[in-house]
C-alpha cells in the first residue's frame, strides 16, 4: 500500500481549507459526522505540492455532496435520472438538428428574405452541425470524449446570438434557440461508460429524421411547407411533446420493475419539452402579432414554464422525502416481535 | 435497497479490499488501484458514497476510529452478508472465466493453431449453459 502523505505537512494549509469548503454541498449533519474523514482522505492522497483541489476533485465532490442530498431525501432515483435525461436529450437534439439542417438552412434564403450565411440560410447551421458532430461521438468515442463534445456544443449554441449580432448575419429564432439551450445543459451529465443504446439512439434518430426529411421533400414534389425558422414552431412543439411522452413512456416500463430513475428522466425532461412549445403557448395566450407572439408575451412564457419546471421537480423532491422520512420512522418503531429491541438511527440517510 | 447484481466493479473490488481485513479510506482507494492494476483510481467522495450505500445494505460496517498525526482514520469491515455477497459473486465470475477459457481452447473447425497441430472439438461442459445464478447471502 502507497504511504499517505504526512498530516503535519497539511494540516491547516490553504489546501486544507479549500477541500473543507468543497464540501458545502453535503448536508449539514453528514459534513459535521464525516467532513474530516472526507478531507483526511483527500489530504492522503494528493501529491505534495499541490495547493489547489483539481477540478476532478471539486466534481467528485460535488457530485458525491448531491448524491448524499438525494439519499437524505430517499431520491437517489434522480442521481441516476441524469444519464437517461441526458441520452434522450441529445437523440432529441441531432433529430432536431438533423431536421432544421435540411428542411430550413439548406433552403433557399431568398424564400426567408434573408442574407445568406454562406450556402445556409443563418448561422444556426453551426449550432445544428456541431449537434450532430456530438452525436457522432457519442456513437463511436468514449463517454468522457461525448461530454466534452457536449460541452463545446452548448457553448456553441450560446455563443451563437451574440456572434450574429456582432457580425450582423442572421440566427435562428430564440423559441428555437433555447430549448436547444435547455437540452445541451441535459447533456452535459450524459453516462460516463455508455451502453448500445446510448450509443445507437442518437445515430437513429438523426438518421430516421433525414429519411423522413427527404421522403418529405420528394412527396412535396417543390413545395415550400418549411422555408424558414417562422415555419417549424407546430413541428418544434410536436418534437418536445413526443420526447417528452417517449421518455414517460419509459420511465412507466422502468417503475414496473421498481426503478423510478425513467420517471425523475421524465420530470427532468418536461421543463426543455414545454420550452419547444413556448412560441405556441404564448401564441395561444396572448395572440400573435406578426405571426408569432410578441417578445414580452414570449419572454413571460417562457420565465414561468422554468418556473413551473423547477417547482415541479422541487414538488416531487419533497413528497419523496416525506414518503423516505414516513417509511423510514415506521421502520425505525417496529419493535422486533422476538425480543422487543428497537432499531435507532445511528447512519445518517 | 437490494445490491445489485451482477455487482458493478468498484463495489467488487472495494468488497474484495475489505475482505482480508478492516480498512480506513485511503487503504481502501490504495488497496483497489493495486487489485485492479492501476486502471481503477476511486476518488474519495465516491468511495465514501458507496460504502455509505454499502454500509445502508448490510454489506459493510463500521469498525473502529483512531486519530493519527491529527487525520480522524474511520475503520470499515466486511459484514457476513458482505462476505456471502463477495464469495457467491467471486463464484459467479470464476464460472464465467471458466467458460470462456474452455470455450476459447476450441478452434473452429479449418484453422490451426500458430505452431501447432489442429485439435479436435472439445466437450464443453455443461456450466457453460446455465443461467447466471445471483448472489445469496445479501439483504433483500
Amino acid at each position: 500500500m502507497n504511504q499517505p502523505n504526512p498530516a503535519p505537512e497539511q494540516a491547516g494549509s490553504p489546501l486544507e481549507s479549500r477541500y473543507r469548503r468543497l464540501l458545502w454541498a453535503y448536508p449539514g449533519d453528514y459534513q459535521a459526522e464525516r467532513g474530516d474523514e472526507i478531507v483526511g482522505t483527500y489530504l492522503d492522497t494528493v501529491e505534495p505540492g499541490r495547493r489547489w483541489p483539481s477540478p476532478h476533485d471539486a466534481l467528485d465532490l460535488l457530485g458525491a455532496g448531491i448524491r448524499e442530498r438525494l439519499r437524505g431525501y430517499g431520491a437517489l432515483g434522480l442521481a441516476a435520472a441524469f444519464p437517461l435525461a441526458a441520452t434522450a436529450a441529445l437523440s432529441t437534439l441531432v433529430a432536431v438538428a438533423a431536421f432544421l439542417l435540411l428542411q430550413v438552412e439548406f433552403e433557399d434564403p431568398r424564400l426567408a428574405r434573408l442574407d445568406p450565411v454562406g450556402p445556409f440560410q443563418t448561422l444556426g447551421a453551426v449550432i445544428w452541425l456541431g449537434w450532430l458532430l456530438v452525436g457522432l461521438t457519442a456513437t463511436v468515442l468514449p463517454g468522457s470524449w461525448t461530454r466534452i463534445a457536449a460541452a463545446c456544443g452548448l457553448l456553441l449554441t450560446i455563443a451563437v446570438p451574440p456572434v450574429a449580432a456582432l457580425a450582423g448575419q442572421p440566427r435562428p429564432p430564440m423559441f428555437v434557440l433555447i430549448p436547444a439551450v435547455a437540452l445541451g445543459l441535459a447533456t452535459l451529465a450524459l453516462p460516463a461508460h455508455p451502453g448500445w443504446a446510448a450509443r445507437s439512439l442518437p445515430p437513429l434518430t438523426a438518421g430516421a429524421v433525414a429519411a423522413a426529411s427527404v421522403a418529405f421533400s420528394a412527396a412535396e414534389n417543390g413545395g415550400n411547407m418549411f422555408t424558414s425558422y417562422g415555419s417549424t414552431p407546430e413541428l418544434l412543439a410536436m418534437a418536445g411533446g413526443l420526447m417528452f411522452a417517449l421518455v414517460l413512456l419509459v420511465g412507466l416500463g422502468r417503475a414496473l420493475r421498481a426503478d423510478d430513475a425513467g420517471l425523475w428522466a421524465a420530470l427532468l425532461l418536461a421543463t426543455p419539452a414545454g420550452l419547444f412549445g413556448a412560441d405556441q403557448l404564448s401564441q395561444g395566450i396572448w395572440g400573435s402579432r406578426g405571426g408569432g407572439p410578441g417578445a414580452a408575451a414570449y419572454a413571460t412564457t417562457t420565465g414561468t414554464i422554468l418556473l413551473v419546471g423547477a417547482a415541479l421537480l422541487a414538488a416531487a423532491i419533497a413528497g419523496q422525502s416525506a414518503r423516505h422520512q414516513s417509511v423510514r420512522r415506521q421502520v425505525l418503531d417496529k419493535a422486533c416481535p422476538t425480543c422487543g429491541h428497537r432499531s435507532t438511527a445511528t447512519t445518517a440517510t | 435497497m437490494a445490491t445489485p447484481t451482477p455487482l458493478r466493479e468498484p463495489t467488487f473490488l472495494i468488497l474484495t479490499a475489505l475482505a482480508r481485513e478492516s480498512m480506513h479510506g485511503y487503504g481502501i482507494i490504495s488497496d483497489v488501484a493495486a487489485l485492479s492494476g492501476g486502471r481503477l483510481a476511486l476518488r474519495p467522495g465516491t468511495l465514501y458514497g458507496a460504502l455509505d450505500r454499502l454500509t445502508d445494505e448490510g454489506l459493510v460496517e463500521r469498525d473502529r476510529e483512531e486519530v493519527v498525526e491529527g487525520r480522524l482514520r474511520r475503520y470499515y469491515r466486511l459484514t457476513d452478508a458482505g462476505r456471502s455477497v463477495l464469495t457467491a459473486e467471486t463464484e459467479r465470475l470464476r464460472r464465467n472465466v471458466e467458460a470462456a477459457t474452455q470455450r476459447l481452447a476450441v478452434r473452429p473447425a479449418g484453422t490451426r493453431p500458430a505452431g501447432g497441430t489442429a485439435r479436435g472439438p472439445l466437450t464443453v461442459p455443461g456450466t457453460a449453459a446455465r443461467p447466471i445464478l445471483r448472489p445469496t447471502g445479501g439483504p433483500a
